[in-house]
């Protein structure tokens, strides 16, 4: 999931130089790879909530340790995989409005702080959830 | 907003190695995580294994190396200010027990 986070970043700042450099069809193809990084992240994060559902964690139970870990756990994801979803959203509005000429390479650039900014929540969330999760 | 200048600057290689770099310090959160140490220890060296990550992708990414100097003297402390104000009410929780109805 880090590594779809990651590489989607990549394609997003290519996307942006390619806009910035007036290459309109090269953009919206970074565009579209980042989307699909985006919704790739979101399937792997769905699968990921239903199995931790399957096995009995819930916003108020965690057969494993503390039942605030399931509240702290789906909270924190759940709002940033929305965020994920309406960064997929956008910019898919994005890559139309850019590919038809009624976006310009600045708008390109502001979708792309979003989504780095997407990414950047993701460099805490994975330490803080899932790395110290084991310690606690 | 960043000029076409500072954009072109700014190569791909440039991007791909920020990428690479972000990943090798994903693999070392990872590995630190798995590593028999204090938790307080943990914490300071994964969130600043982080700081590292997300400086690198606002340097970069967000392009705010080839920014005015003058926008990142105004982003960054606003941002440590925030960080600060959200754990303002943090040393409560030293004295909860104190407060806890008997």
């Amino acid at each position: 999931m880090t590594a779809c986070l990651l590489s989607s970043s990549l394609t997003m700042v290519m996307a942006v130089a390619a806009a910035s450099q007036g290459e309109r069809k090269r953009a919206v193809r970074f565009i579209l790879l980042t989307m699909a990084g985006g919704v790739l992240f979101d399937v792997l994060h769905i699968h990921e909530w239903l199995g931790l559902i399957h096995e009995g964690v819930t916003p108020s139970s965690n057969p494993w340790g503390v039942p605030l870990f399931g509240a702290t756990f789906f909270g924190l994801t759940g709002l940033h995989m929305t965020h994920v979803t309406i960064g997929v959203i956008y910019l898919g509005v994005i890559a139309i409005g850019f590919g038809r000429s009624k976006f310009s390479a600045e708008d390109v650039e502001v979708s792309g702080l979003y989504w780095h900014f997407v990414d950047l929540v993701w460099m805490f969330i994975l330490p803080m959830v899932y790395l110290l999760s084991n310690r606690i | 907003m960043a000029t076409g200048h500072t954009h072109a600057v700014s190569t791909t290689k440039v991007f791909v190695w920020v990428w690479s770099f972000l990943v090798l310090l994903t693999f070392v959160e990872v590995f630190f995580a798995y590593r028999r140490m204090s938790l307080e220890l943990m914490i300071v060296i994964l969130l600043g294994l982080s700081v590292m990550k997300s400086a690198l992708i606002m340097a970069y990414f967000m392009h705010l190396k080839f920014e005015r100097l003058s926008l990142v003297m105004t982003l960054i402390p606003a941002l440590v200010i925030l960080i600060c104000l959200m754990f303002i009410s943090f040393p409560d929780s030293v004295r909860i027990h104190q407060l806890t109805p008997r």
